[in-house]
């Protein structure tokens, strides 16, 4: 029998009565964010409330102390991603340091780079992003070539990273790299490195997406002089520490939450219609939401136990990607797009912003077809 | 896993598999089944039952979707588990329930000294098999199971997409006392509804299991062009949406099961049985379409899952039925209690877990 078990999700009261505690602090922050605002989630970027979250002792919420963090439960953790989520909280200036950077640092980094970099990360003061996709080097990322030559005192970094998100509001970059000229070795010659983005030689360059926003960008290295000390983990062992990140990235409520607020201000717009079609519309996209969040929960589960929820993590995300992405075309087709109402203002821009970005949902951390690929893996067809 | 569960599950998986070659004889796996005494795992021990949270015997139902056996354990659990709620006897005779259709309930009324009820039971489950009918009325507020003797109803036989009896009853009945029993309060003629969702769910789950297996097994086998088709991307591809659809499947009624003594079992089983639906035409679509012209046939297994899936699906409340009732219920709350809805539904309420 394949084994495709989502065990029962945790629970505890903690983290309900943790849920309180963090819709009360939602409710006096975003007194007063549009609807317009709301729907961005996670790509919402706004310092200051990445900061004020950082006060609550809110990022980094399971990290050690020693590090600035809470040691609160994966389970508070969840329950926090899904409360700011679900309240369009604009979390995209510390997302990428708290979902990824951050636990990689704990899991490989040096002392130094942990007590230098984490207590920054959870004040809300310091910011990342992913250096992974490159031109040449999209789902195929071991073909990436920026190569981080080893010389004496460090590494010289030459290359070109693409579609770094929020690569300009950043302060460092987690950059997988070659470190080995070695080219034979697609996986051994890799590795990963803490790169300070004030450094001489990085150019940073706004790439403005469909719909004129500028989240991502281009990052240049040339002749970066990058010091021994940068480098995280071991030499050649970029590929593997990469892999165990995307195993974070790709099952949290990110996955499937992006357009909620398209369902929330649907069922706005619907308010006094009296008709089967809204309520199988409304039921069954709920029905969707309550079955992908029990296996999300599931799967957060089985991180915190330390087990490995690759195929899970895969399911998950490829459910969810389909889910948000479902919702605007839906929605599109019970309210009339012709004729934009006044009345349901808020409604249009919300779905109008949805509709430019859901193309990105199934390429983004991990295309629909990679994440399939790997599903087939676990069934055992590759 | 508990011991005793997986004990019970290993020998009841046992005797599934080796039924599996008598796919057709409801008797002979009947008879199996109850020899192990597994139609009374939902009655508590001093009822004459199993000391079993609820999950663990329902559990057995997902089991038999997933070896498509062939007599209706979830009816006679749930039927043996009413029968002792209302403290009539548990014979060792079939037993299976009987559902009216929640919006057209049954009319039970006090006549003298004895009950009369009128309705419609629509599609009951192997009613002309069972030795024993129950199902659920209300009569003056007070839940009342209703043990109907097949013998004396008028009946329409019938089955479903599978070849499953399923027997339109028509009540016009006198009932003495014995036959018209209490029952508590939370187990209203809704409650079995739900529950034969329930039901239906955790068998969806159990044979989409199968359904992928069979179906990444015929992949790894069906040569052509000069290599399995296993090997081809486009159905890998497909192959792992079908495996999407069966863990969505299996978590929606993971969902369902959880919330067998919940209060707000309503809105939980709504969403799982919508969703496990869905996800049983979805799936099914893909291994027909992996399977090729042999799927199509009566004599390959997959029929007798497809089958089952394309009746189940329906059964209980189809899709469209669970979702107007879940998205009637959103809708009444409004769009700023969507996401209070869905969390709350999702924790556990005291109790409500075994
Ligand atoms: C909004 C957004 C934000 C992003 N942010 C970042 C970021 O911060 N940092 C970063 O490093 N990257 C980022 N990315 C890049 C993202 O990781 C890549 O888009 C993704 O890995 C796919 O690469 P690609 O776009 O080059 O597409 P390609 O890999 O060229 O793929 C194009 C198409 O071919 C398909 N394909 C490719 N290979 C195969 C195969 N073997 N089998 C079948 N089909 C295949 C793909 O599924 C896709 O449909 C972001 C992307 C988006 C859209």
């Amino acid at each position: 029998m394949i084994d495709l078990s989502f065990p029962t999700p945790p629970e505890s009261q903690q983290a309900e009565s943790f849920r309180e505690q963090v819709r009360d602090f939602l409710a006096t922050e975003l007194a007063g964010r549009a609807p317009l605002q709301r729907v961005e989630s996670w790509m919402g970027f706004d310092a200051g409330f990445s900061r004020r979250l950082g006060e609550q002792g809110w990022i980094g919420l399971t990290w050690p102390k020693q590090y600035g963090g809470s040691e609160r439960s994966a389970l508070e953790r969840y329950v926090l991603l899904e409360e700011l989520l679900a309240a369009g909280a604009p979390v995209a200036a510390h997302w990428i340091a708290d979902r990824q950077s951050g636990p990689l640092l704990l899991r490989y980094g040096t002392e130094a780079q942990k007590q230098a970099i984490l207590p920054r990360i959870t004040r809300g003061e310091c910011f990342f992003c992913i250096g992974m996709s490159e031109p040449d080097s999209g789902s195929d990322l071991a073909a990436a070539r920026t190569y981080a030559e080893p010389v004496d005192d460090g590494f010289i970094v030459n290359g070109t990273k693409l579609w770094t998100t929020y690569g300009h509001e950043a302060h460092y970059m987690v950059l997988f790299c070659r470190t080995s000229r070695d080219n034979e070795d697609r996986h051994g010659g890799t590795s990963q490195l803490l790169i300070d983005l004030t450094l001489p030689g990085i150019t940073i360059r706004p790439i403005h997406d469909l719909s004129g926003a500028h989240h991502f960008n281009e990052v240049v290295f040339e002749n970066v002089r990058v010091p021994r000390d940068a480098l995280i983990g071991e030499m050649g062992d970029g590929w593997n520490q990469v892999l165990s990140e995307l195993a974070f990235e790709r099952s949290g409520p990110d996955r499937f939450l992006s357009t909620l607020w398209v369902l929330i201000e649907l069922i706005r717009a619907l308010q006094g219609r009296d008709d089967d079609q809204s309520r199988i519309a409304v039921g069954r996209l709920t029905a969707h939401l309550m079955s992908l969040r029990r296996l999300s929960r599931s799967v957060a589960g089985m991180l915190q136990r330390g087990e490995n929820p690759t195929l899970q993590a895969a399911i998950v995300k490829d459910l969810g990607a389909l889910l948000e992405q479902e919702i605007p075309d839906i929605a599109r087709q019970l309210v009339d797009t012709g004729h934009a109402d006044a009345a349901h203002r808020d409604f249009f821009q919300v779905l109008h912003y949805a509709v430019q970005q859901v193309p990105a949902f199934s390429l983004r951390g991990g295309t629909r077809e990679i994440l399939r690929g790997i599903i087939a893996r676990g069934l055992g067809l590759r | 896993m508990d011991d005793s569960r997986s004990l019970l599950l290993d020998t009841a998986g046992r005797l599934f598999a080796e039924l599996r070659d008598t796919p057709d004889d409801a008797d002979l796996a009947w008879r199996r089944v109850a020899e192990l005494g597994l139609p009374l795992a939902l009655v508590d021990e001093a009822r004459g039952g199993f000391d079993l949270p609820a999950a663990d015997a329902l559990a057995l139902v997902r089991l038999a979707g997933q070896y498509a056996l062939a007599a209706p354990l979830g009816e006679a659990l749930l039927a043996n588990r009413l029968l002792a709620e209302a403290g009539a006897d548990i014979d060792e005779g079939r037993p299976t329930i009987a559902v009216a259709d929640p919006r057209n309930p049954l009319e039970l009324n006090r006549e003298e000294n004895r009950w009369r009820v009128t309705g419609r039971l629509p599609a009951a489950p192997w009613a002309e098999h069972a030795e024993v009918i129950v199902t659920i009325a209300r009569h003056d507020r007070q839940n009342r199971l209703l043990l109907l003797d097949p013998g004396s109803l008028a009946a329409t036989p019938g089955t479903n997409l599978a070849d499953q009896p399923r027997t339109d009853l028509t009540l016009d009945l006198e009932l003495n006392d014995q036959r018209v029993r209490e029952l508590p309060e939370t187990l209203s003629p809704e409650w079995l509804f739900e529950s034969g969702a329930l039901l239906r769910c955790q068998e969806i789950a159990g044979a989409l299991a199968t359904v992928l297996d069979m179906t990444v097994q015929y992949a790894g086998e069906r040569v052509q062009f000069g290599k399995p088709i296993a090997r081809q991307q486009a159905i890998q591809q497909q192959l792992a949406v079908l495996a999407t659809q069966a863990a969505v499947a299996a978590g929606a009624a993971d969902m369902a099961v959880d919330a067998f003594h919940d209060p707000r079992r309503q809105s939980l089983i709504a969403a799982a049985k919508a969703r496990c639906g869905e996800a049983a035409g979805q799936a099914l679509a893909i291994a027909h379409q992996v399977h090729g012209a042999i799927g199509m046939t009566r004599e390959y297994r997959l029929n007798l899952y497809s089958r089952r899936l394309w009746s189940w699906r329906d059964e209980f409340g189809g899709e469209r039925y669970w979702q107007v009732r879940l998205g009637e219920q959103v809708l009444a709350r409004g769009a700023d209690g969507l996401w209070p809805f869905i969390t709350e539904l999702g924790s556990s309420t005291e109790g409500a877990r075994q």
